[in-house]
């Protein structure tokens, strides 16, 4: 448990514990000062395009590690979930918001259901979830690709002039673009309903993150929990959001750089805000103390009369049913589904991306998926960049960014490890 | 031990590049740690007992099930090349099953 104060945290200690962290922004401030091709627009314009895409999945990771069940890589059935919504979806030429509202259903019903055997499978491999996430990720990419390439043309009969379909009748094409939204199509289905300039959401957000800050210290100190607020949190978060406000206010009066950034889908917006609060607010209810008292030790919950194996499936149904929808956000703006291959990364960049931003397989907030996506997006900006100018080969910077990403997931698994055996006083030859 | 594992590994995929004819660089070791678990589990070991003869039966197995189910499947499926989509759902199905074998206590 940790205390409810560390003011007087010593300096090395939290270097070494947020040294992930560092490390990315270094990468980031050091690649603006040293490469040439990356001007302030065309870096947030990435970077928040990237955010809206990615942030979904990455905050579907965040109940099972509160829940006990560890980094849950199986993400990627989720995501399998959503492939094969959109699919059916692109096959009967659905599109445009009711499109997406048949994905979003079809998905939900299919995740739910693989979760629940997901969730099962964790309940029959405990203390390993893991590695068994990692595994019946790979397992269930077999079934998905027998679904694909084979049942639907030989077992399910199709016309082969569908562009979908490959041209021998037999399978789904490997890459499946998406029609625009205006033809009919999925693409930018959700981002195109509303879009607003990039500086005016930085104004809303930083305002909206300064009223939750007050509002909290307020409740607090309204409801007799005064010890809960730290006046140095707010001060320094509070003048860090006005100075982003300032930012963005400077920028609609100079009409800087800034304004040239891409426009911010707010739709999509709304949905990563709604998840944040749908999370805050799950955790607040009997099932998310549920969550909480299995994740902090599942002999007292079983003790404590809280039907263990339950709870944590019903955190992996949750889970896989949230990655969906975030593979059907993420496909939605990336505009082509790449058939086989869109899900496998998912898992470990989302996973990398969470670890990025400080949590570790015990411990996950908001903040650290947020934060951790917005650094985890920013290294993948950079890397060719900085490997393009320093070393003029930009694949230089992908070999790093590579190892990056693996090197954080097996610190992460390893820090797991050690703690556990350290628990458990096992000797692991 | 994990140093002597590792060597050993090494010394694996040098026996079975010569063999193969190939030196797949950049691939290979990443795709040469799952096959061998899933062989050596097929053939009865757990994840805290293994003997000499469950690499063999298990790799025995696990090839000849390999090279023996592949030219059935592709007799009875026409025209698909379904021998990696099996590779993939057999050996992770045998990892998976193991791994729900393994005894542990309640934590």
């Amino acid at each position: 448990m940790e205390p409810l104060y560390s003011r007087s945290k010593d300096t090395g200690a939290w270097i070494v514990e947020n040294i992930v962290t560092i490390i990315f922004v270094a990468f980031t401030i050091f690649g603006f000062m040293v490469s040439t091709g990356v001007s302030i627009p065309y870096f947030f314009s990435e970077l928040s395009s990237r955010i809206f895409r990615n942030s979904f999945l990455v905050l579907s990771l965040i109940i099972p590690v509160l829940a006990g069940l560890g980094l849950n890589f199986g993400i990627v059935i989720g995501a399998m979930s959503g492939q094969v919504a959109i699919a059916l979806a692109r096959y009967f030429d659905m599109g445009g918001i009711s499109g997406l509202m048949f994905c979003f259903a079809v998905s939900f019903f299919v995740a739910a259901l693989f979760g629940y055997f997901t969730g099962r499978l964790y309940n029959k491999t405990r203390g390993q979830e893991m590695i068994a996430s990692l595994i019946v990720g790979f397992f269930a990419n077999g079934i998905y690709q027998f679904l694909f390439l084979f049942v639907v043309g030989m077992v399910i009969p199709v016309p082969a002039d569908h562009p979908m379909i490959k041209p021998d009748g037999v399978g789904i094409r490997m890459t499946v673009d998406l029609v625009p939204v205006k033809q009919g199509g999925l693409k930018y289905a959700l981002d195109s309903i509303y879009r607003i300039p990039f500086v005016y959401a930085l104004l809303i957000v930083a305002l909206g993150l300064l009223a939750v800050l007050v509002i909290r210290y307020w409740l607090n100190k309204r409801s007799g929990h005064g010890y809960k607020n730290s006046g140095s949190f707010l001060f320094v978060n509070g003048a860090m959001c006005l100075a982003l406000a300032g930012v963005a206010v400077h920028a609609i009066v100079t009409k800087s750089q800034l304004m040239m950034v891409r426009q911010v889908p707010v739709v999509t917006g709304l949905l990563i805000i709604g998840l944040c609060v749908f999370t805050v607010l799950i955790m607040k209810t009997k099932l998310g103390q549920d969550f909480r008292s299995v994740g902090q030790s599942q002999h007292t919950a079983e003790v404590s009369g809280i039907n263990v194996d339950r709870t944590r499936i019903i955190a992996t149904m949750i889970s896989t049913v949230l990655a969906a929808w975030g593979q059907i956000i993420y496909l939605q703006n990336m505009a082509t589904l790449n058939t086989y291959n869109a899900h496998t990364q998912i898992g470990m960049f989302s996973v990398a991306a969470l670890l990025v931003g400080g949590a570790s397989t015990s411990r996950a907030s908001i903040t650290h998926a947020i934060f951790g996506t917005i650094l985890f997006n920013a290294m993948f900006i950079m890397s060719p960049e900085i490997g393009q100018s320093l070393f003029g080969q930009a694949i230089l910077g992908e070999y790093f960014r590579t190892f990056m990403v693996y090197g954080v997931i097996g610190m992460a698994l390893g820090l797991h490890v050690w703690k556990a055996n350290k628990k458990n006083k096992i000797v692991v030859e | 031990m994990q140093a002597l594992s590792t060597v050993l590994g090494a010394i694996g995929i040098i026996v079975y590049s010569q063999s193969y004819g190939y030196a797949q660089l950049y691939t290979a070791p990443l795709m040469m740690a799952f096959p061998a678990v899933a062989a050596i589990l097929i053939g009865g070991a757990t994840a805290s007992r293994a003997k000499v003869s469950h690499v063999i039966i298990g790799v025995v197995l696990f090839q000849g099930l390999l090279t023996t189910a592949l030219p059935v499947a592709n007799e009875v499926f026409v025209g698909t090349d379904l021998s990696e989509i099996m590779r993939m759902i057999i050996q992770n199905g045998i990892i998976l099953y193991a791994l729900t074998q393994v005894k542990r206590g309640v934590q």
